[in-house]
């Protein structure tokens, strides 16, 4: 096993010496309060999305998820790490079918093995098919993606051991995975008194928690992405090993000892996700489709769609190899080796372009939440949506591009120099820097023209 | 490693099936947010569409040399089988005066219900084709209200056609969309019976599970 790699000053800051928020994180109220609050909330929004006004502009499963919850959630996890998979209401589910009707067969191996690919390609088609069928937009669609994610917890749930869902198929796990890892917050175990321990409590559980539904072992632990602080290892550890630190975002790609292909794959798909949602909400988005459908000469919106969306998702990934193509001259390494080490590189950006995008949904439209709640009273408000102007926005959403893609650009030439030492570093780095810039740049641009509302 | 593969296989049988009942199932269609979003009127070009604050008053605005004639509908988004109110106000062009001397009359026409269209995108049937007087209504000056029940869900046309003895006539025509808006309880079914179908491959396994336990 690589050896450990995490900065120093994670170990001297521990929030756990805090008495009160440690014996909080030990009790039983953690994470149960938050999960019944999420667990209400999210039973209105199926109700509401499922059966509720088939009008987004009315319906308040549409405005609690796509206004509320959705962009605030890049937020939580920059702050606290997969602190929201603690407390979703689908993990809630997991746990619960699994106490009364689960059979905790092994995970197949496939799964572990497959499992990103799988959350990759679906992550893929649930956009594609937001813009063919309407996922957002439509609250019955909402609905349907919501239903399905439940259904698929509660199978997985009854045949398999833990929360398999969350860590193997969950396309929104491996988003909080991945946008994590760039964090503000870790918790990690103290190697030193974990040598000695002969128990392994926080993996195998005891009276006090379960063991990691993650199926993580903290000892082993370099990363956030499968760590979701459900606090299990803080209440089982008999050794008062837990650490929970703060540390410098991104700090976790700088020390970085493995890199996993699908994971990297994943990160610079995203680029291009985003990518799509921020262009599809453009006011001058249909014009441009319509040009792009006669110039294509074809007739039919969809497929005209499709042809730019397998654009938009291929070139970055294109792009990507491309720089890791050139920078192999440097390395000697493998395409896929090198590829797979800076593909996290553009974490930091996909976090900060995803959290410009939804900001704008967040404070233009914030008080429809407001005005669709009273509608489920009976009362019909109108008025206006937004907290702020628009000018403010786009200068926060400005801050927030430029912020990511400095932060990208300084992660890719700290992985450069983690790898191939300071000399190279930089001509190593140079053909991501112009990759990453690139990307910044077309995210800066998609927030200089004013978007749609969701709403 | 087999026992594995095997769940794997069940595993992956069930996340497909939900993955294709997707699209088959799934009444989500992102259909137009408006009921009427498009007119046009006989022998005239001229047309602008005004959309109100919320989407629940969006109106439709369509003008000719004679009439400025803008039309809504209660509710915003009609459903099959359920009385909508289609409400005309038919105004002078030049002078913006009511006129109170019009008759209406509405046809409503099923275009396109998806899986049930024919050859021309048509239907003909007596159920598919629903016709109205509108009568002034008290509202507002020069508003004319007709109630119909559009049958099934689909894409409708309603020809208004306005005849004043003062103003002339015109045919306008206006899409309007018909879906169903109750919960989709073949997908909520689907869904359902393939977790009770998990839950009992479970419960079997988990059997299994104890009787190899017991023997060893
Ligand atoms: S975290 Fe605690 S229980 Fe787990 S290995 Fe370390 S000392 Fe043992
Ligand atoms: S490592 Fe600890 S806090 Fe993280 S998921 Fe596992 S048990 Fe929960």
């Amino acid at each position: 096993m690589s050896q450990k790699t995490q900065p120093n000053s994670s170990q001297t800051k521990n929030f756990l010496k805090f008495k009160p928020l440690k014996r909080f994180l030990q009790s039983s109220l953690y994470p149960g309060i938050f999960q019944w609050l999420a667990v209400i909330i999210f039973a209105v929004i199926m109700v509401e999305t499922l059966a509720g006004p088939t009008n987004a502009h009315d319906n308040f499963g549409t405005a609690a998820t796509w206004v509320l919850w959705w962009p605030l959630l890049p937020l939580f996890f920059f702050l606290f790490g997969r602190f929201w998979c603690a407390v979703c209401p689908f993990a809630w589910v997991s746990d619960l079918t699994q106490r009364f009707l689960g059979a905790n067969r092994k995970v197949p191996n496939f799964l572990r093995k497959y499992g990103l690919w799988i959350i990759d390609i679906t992550f893929i088609f649930i956009t594609w098919s937001d813009h063919i069928w309407g996922v957002v937009e439509s609250p019955r669609g909402s609905g349907t993606l919501l239903l399905l994610i439940l259904g698929g917890v509660m199978v997985t749930a009854m045949l398999f051991e833990r929360r398999t869902w969350c860590r193997y198929l969950c396309f929104l796990g491996s988003l909080s995975g991945n946008y994590s890892r760039t964090g503000m917050l870790e918790l990690r175990a103290d190697k030193e008194i974990c040598k000695t321990c002969t128990t392994r409590d926080c993996y195998k559980g005891n009276s006090k928690a379960a063991g990691c539904p993650m199926f993580e072992f903290p000892m082993a632990m370099e990363n956030n992405a499968n760590c979701n602080l459900c606090g299990n290892c803080i209440k089982s550890c008999p050794h008062d090993s837990i650490r929970l630190t703060p540390r410098k975002p991104t700090s976790e790609f700088w020390g970085m000892t493995r890199a996993r292909f699908e994971e990297s794959f994943l990160a610079i798909v995203i680029v291009g996700i985003v990518f799509v949602q921020n262009i599809t909400m453009l006011e001058f988005y249909p014009t441009y489709l319509k040009w792009a459908e006669l110039s294509l000469g074809i007739a039919n919106r969809d497929i005209a769609f499709t042809i730019l969306f397998v654009i938009a998702m291929t070139t970055p990934v294109l792009l990507l190899f491309l720089a890791t193509a050139i920078s192999q001259r440097f390395t000697g390494e493998t395409l896929r080796t090198a590829f797979a080490r800076f593909g996290y590189a553009v974490i930091p950006l996909d976090l900060a372009a995803h959290m410009a995008h939804n900001l704008f949904h967040l404070l233009a439209e914030g008080k429809s939440i407001y005005y669709t709640f009273m509608g489920l009273f009976g009362k019909h408000i109108e008025g206006p949506t937004s907290f702020v102007s628009d000018p403010t926005i786009q200068i926060m959403q400005y801050t927030l591009v430029i912020s990511g893609t400095f932060g990208s650009l300084y992660t890719a030439y700290r992985i450069a120099k983690k790898n191939y030492g300071t000399k190279k570093a930089l001509s190593v780095a140079m053909p991501y820097l112009v990759v990453i810039l690139i990307f910044g740049v077309l995210n800066f641009l998609t927030f200089v023209v004013r978007m749609d509302m969701r709403m | 490693m087999t026992k594995n593969f095997k769940s794997s296989l069940i595993l992956l049988a069930l996340a497909s099936n939900l993955l294709f009942a997707l699209p088959m199932m799934a009444d989500t269609k992102s259909a137009p947010t408006s009921t009427m979003t498009d007119q046009n009127m006989s022998g005239h070009s001229s047309s602008e569409a005004a959309h109100g604050e919320s989407q629940a008053t969006e109106i439709t605005v369509a003008k000719d040399e004679e009439f400025e004639v803008s039309v809504q509908t209660d509710p915003e988004k009609p459903t099959p089988n359920k009385p909508v109110t289609i409400m005309i106000s038919v105004k002078n062009q030049s002078t913006q005066e009511p006129v109170l001397d019009a008759s209406v009359n509405v046809s409503m026409m099923l275009m396109d219900s998806g899986s049930h269209s024919n050859m021309s995108g048509m239907s003909m049937d007596s159920d598919t084709t629903i016709k109205g007087q509108a009568t002034l209504d008290n509202m507002e000056p020069g508003m004319y209200a007709v109630t119909l029940t559009p049958t099934k869900q689909g894409e409708w046309s309603q020809d208004i056609q306005i005849s004043s003895p003062t103003h002339g006539e015109t045919t306008l025509t206006v899409p309007l969309t018909v879906s169903k808006t109750g919960p989709n309880w073949l997908l909520i079914g689907s869904v359902g019976g393939i977790v009770v179908l998990a839950g009992i491959i479970a419960q079997f396994l988990k059997r299994k599970q104890s009787t190899v336990k017991e023997v060893q």
